[in-house]
């Protein structure tokens, strides 16, 4: 069986998914960018969630990791709410930094499905999320 | 790439002056202090550490000193944060040192590359690796782990613990943009276990790299 590719990308109206796979270098992240710029920019800003799936990448090397921010913070103002998923932490660490540094508040990064459709329905940003999840109330899902 | 904020002035001097009060009182420097001043501001920094200390200290009125840090460390772990979960791992390791004269079983230079793992494996690695002794300190885990994840709601005083102690740490794990990469022999443990060197040279001695 032929190895799947190193990533997926597609969506409607509302919602774009994409699912990144295995060893990522700058020359797959930059496919994966134009193949996302194709996804994502029409539409009206603010207009449609990204769900990414990053369970099965295993590496994604510095310049990998400088495509993928410059990417986000320009689809930023594009996109509603985005969810990462990572059923490791090494790569929850590398989703958390790609929202860090591309400024976007309204990512949010999780271990598994459960509390992603509760993120996307919500409003707050993700560290003021987390602000009233230290308070003691809970009501935009755990990370 | 994307540039991180650049940090003010007066930000960064006031981190500088925090991080060096904290080493003289703690022992340790807590090297994410400038970002966690640019991202909450001076003022929530220090309501922000306040919370923290009453989490922590009412954990470990509940778990203890050791199975808290742990608990602790694998918060921060599951965010991939390289630093506070070296930290307080290691913290949690001399308290047990210190409490048992025993080692625990996952060495602080080894939580990097258990990083890579995906959660089913690193629990699989920890049931395993943790044995009778460090059985609660196991479940601990798992119980955090659940919450954290949303495999679990939060029915006891320990589960409210753990959740506001999970959103402290998703808080400053944000400043895992610079700290990226981490030799895990230079991080300091992250409480004020860090001022007792002589116990650290003992514990160090004891995991062989006296």
């Amino acid at each position: 069986m032929p190895d799947a590719p190193p990533f997926d990308i597609r969506g409607d109206a509302f919602r774009v998914t994409a699912t990144w796979r295995g060893i990522w270098d700058e020359s797959v992240a930059l496919d994966y960018a134009a193949a996302a710029r194709d996804q994502l920019t029409s539409g009206g800003p603010g207009a449609r969630h990204l769900v990414v799936y990053a369970n099965d990448l295993h590496h994604c090397d510095i310049l990998a990791r400088g495509v993928l921010t410059d990417l986000h913070h320009e689809l930023r103002p594009r996109l509603r709410r985005t969810v990462f998923i990572a059923s490791s932490a090494r790569m929850r660490g590398l989703c958390l930094w790609i929202a860090r540094v591309s400024d976007d508040e309204n990512a949010k990064v999780f271990a598994n499905d459960r509390g992603v459709e509760l993120w996307l329905a919500g409003e707050a940003g993700r560290i003021d999320d987390a602000r009233r999840r230290m308070s003691g109330s809970r009501d935009e899902g755990e990370s | 790439m994307t540039e991180a904020k650049r940090l003010s002035v007066l930000t960064r001097l006031g981190a500088r002056a925090m991080r060096t009060m904290t080493r003289v009182a703690m022992g340790y420097d807590p090297v994410f202090l400038d970002r966690l001043l640019d991202l909450l501001g001076p003022r929530e920094v220090g309501a922000w550490g306040r919370e923290v200390n009453d989490t922590v200290a009412a954990l470990e009125t509940h778990c203890g000193a050791a199975t808290t840090q742990h608990v602790i460390a694998f918060s921060a772990f599951f965010n991939g944060c390289p630093f506070c979960s070296v930290g307080h791992t290691y913290a949690g390791n001399l308290e047990l040192f210190r409490a048992t004269g025993r080692l625990f079983p996952i060495d602080e230079r080894d939580v990097l590359k258990l990083q890579r793992l995906d959660d089913d494996q690193l629990l699989r690695t920890l049931a395993t690796k943790l044995g009778a002794d460090d059985q609660e300190t196991f479940e601990r885990i798992v119980q955090m782990y659940e919450l954290k994840t949303n495999l679990r709601t939060a029915r006891t005083e320990v589960d409210d613990l753990m959740l506001r102690a999970v959103a402290a740490w998703d808080i400053i794990t944000e400043c895992t943009i610079v700290l990226e990469d981490v030799d895990p022999a230079t991080v300091d443990p992250l409480t004020e276990i860090a001022k007792d060197k002589t116990l650290q040279d003992r514990y160090q001695q004891a995991r062989g790299r006296g």
